[in-house]
């Protein structure tokens, strides 16, 4: 269950996820939520209020837009696709984001470094 | 972008939800499709369907708040989308309309002419009624406070309004404080400066020291008057300039602050300058302002106290806040009363003739609604509109016939999808487009049709401003778009009517019948709308004749008048009538003068009344127009002014001060005294009883005293050698062999040259003085003249576009009946009398609307009746001479059609 500290990770993080979902084509609101459930292995939970509300303001932004389709048992759904605008994000956003973990990742490393001498 | 275009394209095709309550639904039905997927793979996984239900609404969160939270987010964006979108498709409708107008450029520039020459008309009107109407005056703070003070007075039972009033009259409205904060008094004044060759003269205004405070103007430069360089006689002379001349004169030169300035024989010191396109609150320009008091003698000064019906002041008062005006006429009125009782004036008259403060804002549309002038702008203001309406009927017309030939290309974007309201704004923006290319051009013409206007009002000073500034420009680019609407819509929505995609499937070439008869509609409401204008003109012109041949008495066309600018030269009576004498000598030798003379009184600007009693008569009787009038004339004065002698003789130089007294009497004086026509021998005591007797030697003509439209006057003449010394007004005039308007300049520096000691010498022709009289006859007979001509050639063109467009459509047709045996006569019959129907109706209905719209436009014309035959008959003989003309062309071409075109397809 999300705790009170995963919403602050989420605020930079969520946009960037569902950016990435999208990246492989149109998906509907659900298809984003049970990706993100299954590649993450369930270690991150999200509410999926938060998750439509991210989708809808990307799609406010211009980062990603929606039309109605059929999904695979034939009922009507909405799906989302990344606009040029988004996928220019997306690549952007995702460097950096990269780029932030390995500079995490590397402190916390040489700290471990550090501790066993 | 252009991916975004498409997707935008196709969303607003398939699926853009429409209205609030779609963006719920779609949001609900996203929510329900998520919570079921998510609960039919739990059920797969094994979970028991409740259990499923509970975990994925869990999971989900609040339902309620997400679904308001997504609405919000998703209106929001269609919101943002659709403005968006809808500039977009703007910028390319724009463009679409301009390309498809650059195929046709010889329409384009039809339109653009036809439009321009009706947004020129209606909007050289509309600068015409702002400077007269809806303009306050320049630079003044909280106009709507500020009143003009004129004087109501009951004179013999009738009520009259004095404007111009007296300086005691002022000092008593000075009182009258808690209706008032300021009370100021100004009185125009030209002034001259330099002498000889070098005189130039100043339009002056001399003003009380609170007048700019009054006004609540600020100066451009330095400052405006002090207390103290009004309230004493013989005040420091100080003048405050105008910005032009200040420019003109000064360059703009901040050191013009401080330095001289000779009006007449007396120095000013310059100290400001008032700001651009200050002019009070009237429209003429002012070179220069002086205190009301400069140079003035302490005699003088007394003179001004004493003379309490001295009426040479327009006075101005700025309410306090928050006094109606009807309780500051009512404190005015007692401060006019209460003065009036100390200046000695009975209480018996003052009850009598019940003076009262009239207050009168000085916004333009309250002071000046009421002139001639203003009611005729108005109507020619109505009238220019119009001429625009007529304009856009005409290109509404070629519009429509363009729809025609453009069937099939509306067709294909109607079976592309293309949205009806769209395909309208396309062909809208078509001649709005046009509408502002005209818009441009009008401009030109709004500069030349200016010109005109103010050829035509010429002393109403509206000249000076520029012809074109921020508000007719905002005007312009208003009428420009409005009309390109008005002349677009009605032709846009026939065009994109889904019947045309229909009738072209069906094969059809004609129009339908629906757009033919509003084609003739608009055709026959041009031709309506210009008989409207043929009528007006003609009852303008007639007015004007009217006016111009009234007999005047003289004979104004080779008159002039002379006058000496003595304000601030110490000119004593005995200096002033020597000055004069010299000048009428010098104009007597003058080449091309025929005669010159000396008079008190100029018609149709100051005359003179006295006193007259006639031995053995107890009273004598008078005209409405009070009097008994007089003036005081050298010999030659009536040959010079054209005036006949009806019996006796004139004035001659044998009567001399100290001769025998005698006068000449006009008409109305002989025949109102002396009925029996046996004026002439008698006795008049000038001056009263206790005068001695002027022997009446001569009749003269009844001549104009004041306006073009007067009653008669009793008016008489006396040698100017008899008359009162103290009347020290001169005036010279000078009968020239040519047109007197053209000899103005010739003559005034003949006689500068031949008196050099002359100050500044105005010389006029007796025609200014008449003409501003005639000016809103001339005004109404020149702009209908002007919009007249432009309704008939515009109409023309319309007749003869639609004609000529539905010959060449018609060719077939009219081959066949050639080749089934009609006579060619026939054919071009059908065109002709096709133009004579639009005129007969068109006639029909502008009668129709010039007789119902007689009754306002009556009191604007002079002895010529509304209904004038005539005027119907001419525009009714000059509308089908037009017809006429423009179906000649169409006619000669369908009467030459050839049979063999019915056999070719199309």
């Amino acid at each position: 269950m999300p705790t009170a500290a995963e919403p602050m990770l989420l605020q930079g993080t969520l946009d960037l996820l569902v950016l990435r979902t999208l990246a492989w084509g149109p998906r509907h609101g659900y298809a984003v939520a049970r990706w993100i459930r299954d590649t993450s292995k369930d270690v991150i939970l999200v509410e999926d209020r938060a998750l439509y509300l991210a989708l809808h303001r990307l799609e406010e932004a211009g980062l990603v837009e929606s039309e109605w389709g059929l999904s695979d048992n034939n009922r009507r759904a909405r799906y989302y696709q990344l606009t040029p605008a988004g996928k220019r994000q997306l690549e952007t956003k995702e460097a950096s984001w990269t780029r932030y973990v390995e500079a995490v990742f590397r402190i916390l490393q040489s700290a471990d470094g550090r501790l066993q001498p | 972008m252009t991916r975004d275009v498409r997707i935008g394209g196709i969303r607003h095709l398939l699926n853009l939800p429409a209205s609030g309550r779609r963006v719920e639904r779609d949001v609900d039905d996203e929510i329900r499709f998520h919570i079921e997927s998510r609960t039919a793979e739990l059920v797969a996984g094994g979970t028991p369907p409740e259990t499923a239900r509970e975990i994925a609404a869990r999971e989900f969160g609040d339902v309620t708040e997400a679904r308001a939270e997504l609405a919000r987010v998703d209106r929001r964006r269609l919101t943002r989308e659709r403005r968006a979108g809808w500039w977009e498709t703007l910028g390319q409708d724009v463009a679409y309309a301009a390309r498809s107008l650059r195929k046709q450029p010889g329409f384009a520039a039809v339109v653009v002419l036809v439009l321009a020459l009706g947004i020129g008309a209606n909007v050289t009107m509309f600068g015409v009624i702002d400077r007269l109407l809806l303009r306050p005056p320049a630079h003044v703070a909280e106009p709507a406070r500020l009143v003009s003070i004129a004087m109501g007075r009951t004179l013999d039972g009738e009520e009259s309004v004095q404007r111009v009033l007296s300086y005691p009259i002022y000092r008593d409205l000075r009182s009258a404080t808690q209706a008032f904060e300021h009370v100021a008094v100004y009185s125009a004044a030209d002034l001259a400066m330099g002498r000889g060759r070098e005189a130039r003269e100043l339009r002056g205004m001399r003003v009380s020291a609170n007048y700019f405070a009054a006004l609540g103007v600020r100066p451009a430069a330095g400052r405006f008057f002090l207390p103290e360089e009004d309230g004493d006689p013989i005040a420091p002379a100080v003048a405050v300039l105008g910005h032009g001349f200040w420019q003109r004169h000064f360059q703009g030169a901040r050191t013009a602050i401080g330095s001289a300035l000779t009006i007449g024989n007396s120095a000013y010191t310059i100290v400001g300058v008032a700001p651009e396109g200050f002019t009070g609150v009237g429209t003429a320009a002012v070179d220069v302002w002086i205190p009301l008091t400069a140079y003035l003698t302490p005699a003088e000064y007394e003179g001004w106290l004493r003379s309490r019906q001295g009426y040479w002041l327009r006075i101005l008062g700025r309410l306090r806040e928050g006094v109606p005006v009807e309780q500051a006429s009512a404190i005015a009125t007692s401060a006019l009363r209460a003065g009036a009782l100390r200046d000695g004036v009975p209480q018996a008259s003052i009850a009598a003739v019940a003076p009262t403060a009239r207050l009168v804002s000085v916004l333009p549309r309250e002071a000046r609604a009421h002139t001639a002038d203003a009611k005729v702008a108005v109507l020619l203001g109505a009238v220019s509109i119009l001429v625009v309406l007529i304009a856009c009927a005409n290109v509404a017309n070629l519009q429509l016939a363009r729809a025609i030939a453009r069937q099939r290309e509306v067709a294909v974007r109607i079976a592309l999808g293309i949205d009806r309201a769209r395909l309208v704004r396309q062909l809208v923006l078509e001649t709005v487009l046009l509408g502002v290319a005209a818009g441009v051009a009008a401009t030109a013409v709004t500069i030349w049709g200016s010109g005109i206007v103010r050829r035509v009002i010429v002393t109403a000073d509206l000249a000076r401003d520029g012809a074109v500034d921020a508000r007719s420009v905002a005007y312009t680019a208003l009428a420009a778009i409005v009309a390109g609407i008005v002349s677009g819509l009605i032709p846009a929505i026939q065009a994109s009517r889904p019947e045309v995609a229909d009738a072209l499937r069906a094969g059809a070439r004609a129009g339908g019948p629906a757009r033919s008869h509003t084609r003739s509609a608009l055709l026959v409401l041009q031709a309506a709308l210009t008989v409207v204008f043929l009528i007006g003109t003609t009852l303008f012109v007639r007015s004007l004749r009217q006016v111009q041949s009234l007999p005047l008495g003289m004979d104004p066309h080779r008159v002039l008048y002379v006058t000496v600018r003595t304000t601030g030269l110490d000119y004593d009576a005995a200096t002033t009538d020597a000055l004069y004498r010299r000048l009428a000598d010098a104009a007597r030798a003058a080449p091309g003068v025929e005669s010159a003379s000396l008079s008190v009184g100029l018609p149709f600007a100051t005359t003179w009344a006295q006193e007259v009693s006639v031995p053995g008569r107890d009273s004598l009787p008078m005209t409405r127009s009070g009097g008994p009038y007089f003036n005081a004339v050298s010999s030659d004065f009536f040959r010079t002014m054209g005036m006949r002698i009806l019996r006796g003789r004139a004035l001659t130089e044998a009567d001399r001060g100290g001769g025998a007294r005698v006068t000449v009497v006009n008409e109305t004086l002989a025949s109102l005294w002396w009925p029996n026509g046996d004026a002439v021998g008698h006795c008049m005591k000038i001056g009263g009883d206790t005068m001695p007797c002027a022997q009446i030697v001569g009749v003269a003509e009844n001549a104009r005293r004041q306006s073009l439209i007067e009653d008669p006057a009793v008016q008489f003449f006396v040698p100017l050698d008899q008359a009162p010394s103290w009347l020290d007004a001169r005036v010279l005039f000078v009968r020239v062999a040519g047109d007197a308007a053209k000899a103005t300049e010739a003559l005034r520096r003949e006689l500068q040259t031949r008196v050099p000691d002359a100050p500044y010498l105005e010389v006029s022709a007796m025609e200014e003085l008449v003409n501003p009289q005639m000016r809103s006859w001339r005004l109404g007979a020149a702009m209908f003249g002007l919009f007249g001509v432009l309704a008939v050639v515009v109409a023309a063109l319309g007749l003869y576009s639609v004609l000529a467009y539905d010959v060449s459509r018609r060719l077939r047709e009219l081959g066949i009946r050639v080749a089934l045996g009609a006579r060619r006569v026939d054919v071009g019959r059908i065109v002709i009398v096709r133009a004579l129907k639009v005129a007969a109706l068109g006639l029909a209905i502008g009668f129709a609307i010039a007789l119902a719209a007689g009754p306002i436009v009556t009191p604007l014309l002079f002895e010529t009746s509304a209904r004038e035959p005539a005027a119907f008959a001419s525009a009714a003989a000059v509308l089908f001479a037009v017809a006429l003309l423009a179906a000649v062309v169409p006619t000669r071409r369908a009467a030459r059609v050839d049979p063999i075109i019915a056999l070719r397809s199309d």
